[in-house]
């Protein structure tokens, strides 16, 4: 009698048990970000999945990059005329094209904001067509300066205002967001985000944070592709990862292991939306296993990380985890944490490589 | 919690009442009104505590559980208002979530006793009475997909000096490097155990931990200091129709200080908030096969469990374990204990018992 209520109660449990994998299904998704065909000969493989593929057909291809550089395979069962339309892409980024090894001719249609990048160019049928898309100097290893910031939520009507600041600061180069750009994922919401996105000047890459995982998490994915993000922009490299259940899936632990092995010494910045352990203990607005939370940082600081990025908490902290700078940006408008004489705002990154990282400033989008 | 997930709690908790056997009851109760009590005590017992017991005439239980709930409420209201007024500021969350934890907990606490209760479950049992010297050898399973031990030689002990207590958990992991070594010790204020016997399962301690665990493949050692004050109340002293089961709540703090081996990566400092709370039965008699089982929540999130998934609700990255717990005794020497825990990670163990002593 004992035992079988026993066992009864434990598998009771075990089914209102949470699942230790809740981002399996996203991760895997990850995967297929950038793999898309017209069933009609025309197919395209993005790199990495550096760039989502939100239609092709007719001649056209639309692609919104989640990185600077976007590197892509094309083919065509025809010979096809075909116009490479390119959002979220780096202001003045140019595209090259190799059929088997020899240049094609690629004509600038130019876009109608700093962040459309158009192009046309003739695609020959049979031959594997490489893309590249990339500001001239993307590869010169040199100082740039980008933006971080995170949490938008309910403030995305207003969000306006952080975007016309960030606009106004010189030189940067693109913003990286920790996630939670939305309140609950809702469609509005997200047609509202693009409309918004559209006023920036500078590319914005984004992870996801809880906050998307609220409703439909396909709009997401549809509209910008991976929750993982990865690249490498003039001798700095980005690892932004999906941290939405207060955890990181084990896969994508793998692919941070190659990050930051191929990184090496390479200066890295590494950005997510849980800050590992909440610098308020008790708070804990942080990772859901400070066990996986050790592990997380012990492996950022074996792998030589150099700047680690958060968001989820709306303030702003400076302090440091596993000898790593660290940084919480959640100033994007969300319900804002009182009484820290911070309001909104986003943090300015001056990267210098090879050598390391500048300073991290933080800008003020509200009077004080 | 979602409503699927409080049903799936209360029909855990009626699982576990199962295993107890009714007390004979005082005044007779049809089926058709204990069925009904039962169904109450489920909705509209969940907003309302103490329904199932109003429906089976027990008016004043009924009324101390709605009581209960109404502290537990008003205390999480009380914490969750400066929370959401100071959007959680860093000057003074920790007094706040405390109160929050300790309100819900005492929420929980009232609905759990009326869903015993209308069961008529009740019954003249108590848990089973601490021995002077306790030891356990068993095994520990934990199922993180984000770290490779999966097997654990799990061994512990207690010692009951005067109205201290000292007990040693060691977990030692099968085929990989990882060691939990812990030392716990409490000092009874006040109840049972010890060197008093007062027929009642209530009691108030406090509590205090040292822990060291180690992760050498993964790159770090953690060291745990920590202390809490505990309570166990035999429910018994609410009402006859919970006699039999007990309720326990407990909050702390925790200091953790975590070593890395990455060269230049240091050690970081950080505190915790310790909350926990748990509603459990006893069933058997002394002498011959008795025990207890509960099920618990636990805010803490430095074991192996970790805290679960947040999920997409406003709770996102603040919630700790839940765990479900049994210790039965065959007789006054041997005995078995499991845990089951759900966090981020599965955890379950399974001991045996031996024990030492005369019982007081």
């Amino acid at each position: 009698m004992i035992v079988r209520c026993v066992a009864i109660a434990i598998a009771i449990a075990i089914a209102i048990a949470a699942c230790v994998r809740p981002a399996e299904e996203r991760t895997l998704e990850d995967l297929e970000v950038g793999i898309a065909d017209d069933g009609d000969g025309l197919a395209i493989e993005v790199e990495e999945g550096a760039a989502q593929v939100r239609s092709i057909g007719g001649g056209a291809a639309l692609l919104w990059a989640q990185a600077p550089v976007v590197r892509a395979t094309l083919g065509a069962a025809a010979d096809t005329a075909l116009t490479l339309t390119v959002e979220n892409c780096m202001p003045g980024a140019e595209l090259s094209a190799l059929a088997s090894g020899r240049p094609l001719a690629v004509t600038a249609l130019g876009g109608e904001r700093p962040t459309v990048c158009r192009f046309s160019l003739e695609l020959p049928a049979g031959e594997e067509v490489a893309l590249d898309l990339a500001p001239p100097d993307a590869a010169r290893v040199e100082p740039f300066r980008f933006a971080a910031m995170g949490d938008i939520q309910t403030a995305l009507p207003s969000v306006g205002d952080v975007f016309s600041r960030i606009n106004a600061e010189p030189d940067l180069r693109f913003v990286i967001s920790m996630g939670d750009v939305v309140e609950d994922g809702r469609l509005d919401q997200y047609e509202l985000l693009v409309d918004k996105l559209a006023e920036l000047d500078i590319p914005y890459f984004s992870t996801i944070g809880n906050h998307e995982l609220r409703a439909n998490l396909d709009r997401w994915h549809e509209l910008f592709g991976r929750y993982n993000v990865h690249f490498t922009f003039k001798g700095v490299a980005f690892s932004f990862v999906d941290s939405g259940n207060a955890s990181i899936d084990p896969l994508v632990y793998d692919w941070l292991e190659d990050w930051l092995a191929d990184a090496g010494d390479t200066v890295h910045v590494f950005g997510t939306h849980y800050p590992p352990i909440d610098p308020v203990g008790a708070r804990a607005g942080s990772f859901r296993s400070r066990k996986e939370a050790a592990k997380l940082l012990a492996m950022l600081a074996g792998g030589g990380v150099d700047l680690t990025l958060y968001g989820h908490i709306h303030s702003y902290y400076a302090y440091s985890n596993a000898g790593i700078p660290a940084y919480i940006s959640g100033g994007g408008g969300a319900i804002p944490e009182k009484l820290d004489g911070i309001g909104r705002h986003f943090l300015v990154v001056e990267a210098d490589p090879p050598g390391g990282l500048g300073p991290v400033g933080v800008v003020r989008v509200d009077p004080e | 919690m979602s409503p699927s997930r409080q049903v799936a709690l209360a029909v855990l908790l009626a699982a576990l009442v199962c295993a107890v056997r009714p007390a004979a009851a005082e005044r007779p109760v049809s089926k058709r009104r204990r069925a009904a009590a039962m169904g109450a005590a489920v909705f509209p017992g969940v907003l309302a505590h103490g329904a199932g017991h109003f429906v089976l005439g027990e008016k004043t239980v009924a009324r101390r559980l709605l009581v209960g709930e109404g502290i537990g409420l008003g205390v999480a209201a009380a914490g969750a208002v400066p929370l959401a007024l100071t959007g959680a500021s860093r000057h003074y969350a920790a007094p706040p979530i405390a109160m929050v934890v300790g309100g819900v907990g005492m929420f929980a606490l009232s609905w759990a006793a009326d869903l015993y209760g209308a069961t008529g479950a009740a019954g003249p049992r108590a848990p089973p009475e601490a021995a002077p010297v306790e030891l356990e050898l068993g095994y520990g399973y934990v199922y993180d997909p984000r770290f490779d031990y999966r097997n654990f030689a799990v061994t512990a002990a207690s010692v009951e000096l005067g109205w201290f207590r000292v007990a040693p958990v060691a977990w030692i992991a099968l085929g990989d490097d990882n060691q939990r070594l812990r030392l716990e010790g409490a000092y009874r204020l006040a109840g049972d155990g010890g060197m008093r016997a007062t027929g009642d399962a209530s009691h108030f301690e406090i509590q205090a931990a040292a822990t060291h665990h180690r992760y050498p493949d993964d790159g770090f050692a953690v060291e745990t200091l920590e202390a809490s004050v505990a309570g166990r109340l035999d429910m018994a002293r609410v009402g006859d129709s919970l006699a039999g089961s007990f309720a326990d709540l407990s909050l702390g703090i925790g200091s953790e200080l975590t070593n890395y081996y990455a060269p230049g990566a240091g050690a970081d400092l950080g505190e915790m908030l310790l909350g926990r709370f748990g509603y459990g039965v006893a069933f058997g008699c002394p002498g011959g096969t008795h025990g207890e089982a509960s099920i618990y929540y636990d805010h803490r999130r430095d074991t192996f469990t970790g805290g679960i998934s947040p999920g997409t609700g406003p709770g996102s990255g603040f919630i700790g374990l839940f765990g479900v717990e049994t210790r039965v005794h065959l007789g006054s020497r041997w005995g078995v204990r499991a845990r089951f825990e759900q966090g981020a990670a599965r955890v379950f163990s399974l001991g045996i018992l031996t024990r030492f002593g005369d019982t007081p």
